[in-house]
């Protein structure tokens, strides 16, 4: 008998606006010890589903159907008898740790209160198994950890409190709702590990929302693709990743980048042409506000010896986990933080001692596409005043008409329709927001455009669309791209060469075919062999080597190779002495046992 | 849910109506009742006090012996009853009105003005340019208002319009700040970093980017502001610092009727009404403003 059987689901939701129905008719049973993987893109209704199981709607919402849990129905249910069944028989992990904790309870209080609530437990005893628990989840220190503010804890750390409080009571259903987006893949990857275990050790069911495919194939043994409310696709997950049967779950696997193909050939031309971007040595140093009155300012060194060059027509990726200095590299390149060492030229001149005109001229040559598609557009603004700024601000050379002629054409170009560009951000969708928040870097005629993060906010499908336009864009004006971001699949997508970073320097640079074939850092490795793949088959015999702990904090690195603390290869060298990065076989690695490690054959 | 939002939107553009953030704000604030009452109220109130005494036979300081603390009446004019002196006490509220209503626009407008600029520029250039223009507003902050005042007073003698340079002065303060404090917070959102990687200059982006991202804030600060300012101004009048006789606000009508109050209790009630009905009014539209611009509060 099935442990949780949900019967034509239905969430509504009462709005000045007339109804929204956010879930329409959901099916499912799901069986002890196994784990549904819920995926669809944002709005599709996946977190609604859950949340109307535990009784969690907001107050305009409304559930109807069925959905029977240990025999009794949730749907309808007092919310006195769902207090009873929350926390204790169905237990939530959330996407954001630092949110779901209460910043003003210790850890051990926050645990220990779950447990004299369900269980009526005494203080002391409570905490003894919070202590167990966060054993189970292998926080080192347990004991002291229960006597932490959530503040002290990492990220991954976090995440793993969550994860014991939900397992207090020794819930049968577990409902995990994104719990490692907001995490790095390394992290992540431990993350997932540990549930893995965890599942079998408590014989619990979990239901795991998601819209990564990479992590469905892996962790779970169904899975239900919902998109607008409706689900499109049910089956296991062998099944769905082989055959899909509905079109959208088609488009869905179609549009998502594996890392094991698809890698962006090296470009031929481009030789003779010099590197249109020259970056050398750069350093990006942060001074933080003073401890106590008159101490000196912590540094905090961001980045450290940036060199790359590129030439036109060519992406660079740059990749690393969060904190890792690429944001910092690329704002220092663009000009938005001073750097404090280093040179950076731009098209044969140099910007190091460029004055406010010569960065005017500078700017015409570099743009930049933001992360956040709908934060990086003036939500005062229409599409067409925005695309139409940087020309007023560095193109007095074009008249007015050229001008408003040229907005039209980049905005045409990029996929908006005359009849929108009046509109304002906030009528658009996340995908048209980043649009147009490429037509605004392409509007002056860049030669380099630095792209922070530029598709990691978006929709899965939508990610490759923005990602096909940047190529087509690319190949049409001859632009040379830096490609930021953290997803090591989509880098490979677009970008020729990568390089990776870690703790403000760079690790490894290779040409993309090359670098996730035969990674010669160790690192390099570890991110590898960390991300999901969106194919069970693979995923299932996938061996990894798990990189334990988490990145060390930027202001206190250690030692020697900044890697070195983490690294299952560090000899004392490692730890005494920083190493530069060297032509290693085909790439660049800093790494001295590069040689030795380095996986054989290529 | 995301279509029902575009068709939404689909509508809103093919009923020719451009769906702005101020039209949507506007549209929010006129299903909000409360607010909308408010203005209504307001409204006629400001035409009275504009209008109103000229529609009038009886001047406001006209000393009329025959009348002395007459209650109110349809006789004569006097609607609201007379004071102590014969005047008409419907005259004198509305022409009072005239004083108070001013007071309160004048000050805050000068408030704003100052508030605006000096809090964005503070809040946009950071670091120690902003130390030092916010320990500026620190220090006059440390000023006492009434010692102020009356400094004022003695230097230049009684006039109304110190009144309002020294409202502003003090007032532009608590503007400044929470301009600063909005500033830095908008400063750091990513369209602003955007303009500046596309080379646009600082007061540009100032202009452009920050002040009307401010609006919001302000204009809720505003309808709070005034009432602020008209209490201010009644404050002074009570003390005796405000407008001078014949010359008078609601303030000081107040300050009058109150003495009066056991044998004249209509030379306090109609001026009183109209300054707590005007205060209501400007709290009530400022809590419809504060909803209607909060995009969050208009979709749930």
């Amino acid at each position: 008998m099935a442990l949780i059987s949900v019967r034509d689901l239905k969430v509504d939701f009462s709005t000045p606006d007339g109804a929204v129905h956010a879930v329409q008719g959901i099916s499912f049973d799901l069986q002890a010890g196994k784990t549904l993987g819920i995926v669809g893109e944002s709005g599709s209704g996946k977190s609604q589903t859950v949340l109307s199981l535990m009784g969690l709607l907001a107050d305009n919402g409304r559930s109807s159907g069925s959905a029977r849990f240990e025999g009794r129905e949730l749907i309808g249910m007092a919310d006195r008898g769902l207090r009873g069944i929350r926390g204790n028989r169905i237990a939530m992990i959330f996407q954001d740790p630092m949110t779901s904790l209460n910043p003003y309870l210790k850890i051990g209080a926050q645990m220990a209160q779950v447990l004299e609530l369900h269980e009526g437990m005494g203080r002391r005893q409570a905490l003894r198994r919070c202590g167990e628990l966060l054993e189970a989840v292998r926080i080192p220190d347990a004991g002291k950890r229960l006597q932490s503010w959530p503040h002290e804890l990492s990220g991954g750390m976090r995440q793993r409190v969550t994860i014991a409080t939900a397992l207090l009571c020794t819930p049968a259903l577990l409902i995990a709702d994104e719990p490692t987006t907001a995490l790095d893949v390394t992290v992540q990857a431990q993350i997932l590990n540990l549930m893995q275990e965890l599942r079998s050790k408590f014989n619990a069911a979990i239901i795991f929302i998601t819209h990564d495919l990479g992590i469905v194939a892996g962790f779970c043994d169904d899975v239900l693709v919902m998109q607008d409310g409706e689900c499109k696709e049910r089956g296991s997950v062998d099944r769905v990743y082989a055959a899909p049967k509905h079109p959208y779950t088609q488009r869905l696997l179609a549009a998502v980048p594996r890392l094991d193909r698809d890698a962006r050939p090296r470009i031929k031309g481009g030789a003779g042409a010099g590197p249109v971007l020259d970056v050398e040595g750069l350093d990006v140093v942060y001074s933080l506000n003073r401890p106590r009155l008159f101490a000196p300012r912590p540094k905090l060194k961001a980045v450290t010896a940036g060199t790359f060059s590129i030439s036109p027509g060519e992406t660079l990726g740059v990749v690393g986990e969060s904190g890792c200095g690429k944001s910092s590299l690329a704002r220092a390149v663009i000009g938005l933080v001073p750097p404090s060492d280093g040179r950076v030229t731009l098209l044969g001149g140099d910007l190091q001692d460029a004055d406010k005109k010569a960065w005017m001229a500078a700017r015409r040559n570099m743009q930049m596409v933001f992360q956040d598609p709908l934060a990086s557009l003036n939500p005062r603004m229409t599409a067409r005043q925005i695309v139409a700024e940087p020309l007023g601000a560095c193109r007095s050379d074009l008249s007015r008409a050229e001008r408003e002629e040229r907005v039209v054409r980049i905005l045409n170009r990029v996929g908006l329709k005359d009849g929108q560009m009046d509109r304002y951000p906030h009528q658009f969708s996340g995908g048209q927001c980043q649009r147009i928040g490429i037509a605004r870097a392409l509007a002056p005629g860049p030669a380099v455009v630095i792209c922070d993060e530029a598709v990691s906010a978006l929709d899965v499908s939508i990610r490759a669309q923005i990602v096909g336009l940047l190529m087509e864009l690319q190949d049409e004006l001859g632009l040379a791209l830096i490609f930021i971001a953290h997803d090591l699949a989509v880098v490979r997508q677009i970008s020729h060469r990568v390089v990776v970073m870690y703790l403000g320097r760079a690790m490894e640079i290779a040409d993309s075919g090359q670098l996730y074939v035969r990674p010669m850092h160790p690192y390099t490795r570890a991110l590898i062999e960390a991300a999901p793949i969106p194919d069970p088959q693979v995923e299932r015999v996938r061996k990894r080597e798990l990189l334990q702990g988490e990145p060390p904090s930027p202001l206190n690195p250690p030692p020697g190779c900044a890697f070195s603390a983490r690294c299952a290869f560090a000899v004392d060298r490692c730890r005494r002495e920083t190493p530069e990065l060297r032509v290693v076989a085909h790439s660049m690695a800093a790494c001295h046992r590069a040689e030795e490690i380095a996986p054989p054959g290529g | 849910m995301r279509k029902t939002t575009q068709n939404r939107a689909a509508a809103w553009q093919a009923a020719g109506g451009r769906r702005g953030l101020w039209s949507d704000a506007w549209r929010a604030l006129r299903r909000n009742r409360a607010a909308m009452t408010a203005a209504a109220i307001l409204a006629v109130v400001a035409i009275l006090c504009a209008f109103g005494p000229a529609l009038t036979p009886v001047e406001f300081d006209y000393l009329d012996w025959d009348y002395v603390s007459v209650p109110p009446s349809l006789e004569g004019w006097h609607f609201f009853g007379t004071d102590d002196l014969g005047r008409d006490l419907f005259v004198r509220t509305l022409v009072g009105g005239r004083i108070s209503l001013m007071v309160g626009l004048v000050a805050t407008a000068v408030s704003l003005l100052i508030g605006i600029s000096y809090g964005a520029v503070a809040g946009y250039l950071g670091g120690r340019a902003d130390q030092v223009m916010m320990r500026i507003v620190d220090i006059l902050y440390a000023m006492p208002f009434m010692f102020l005042v009356i400094l004022l007073m003695v230097l230049f003698g009684r006039n109304i319009a110190l009144i309002f340079v020294a409202i502003g002065a003090i007032n532009w303060l608590d503007m400044a700040r929470i301009v600063r404090g909005q500033t830095l917070s908008i400063k750091r959102r990513e369209f602003v970093e955007a303009a500046q990687a596309a080379g646009v200059s600082t007061p540009r982006i100032i202009r452009r980017h920050i002040v009307p991202n401010l609006f919001g804030v302000v204009v809720v600060y505003v309808t709070l502001t005034i009432p602020q300012v008209i209490l201010v101004e009644s404050f002074l009048s009570f003390l005796g610092l405000g407008v001078q006789e014949p010359m008078t606000s609601w303030g000081a009508l107040v300050n009058e009727g109150a003495k009066e109050l056991e044998n004249a209790p209509w030379t306090l009630i109609f001026p009183a009404g109209f300054l707590a009905a005007t205060l209501f009014c400007c709290n009530f539209i400022g809590d419809g403003l504060r909803d209607a611009l909060d995009p969050r509060d208009r979709s749930a």
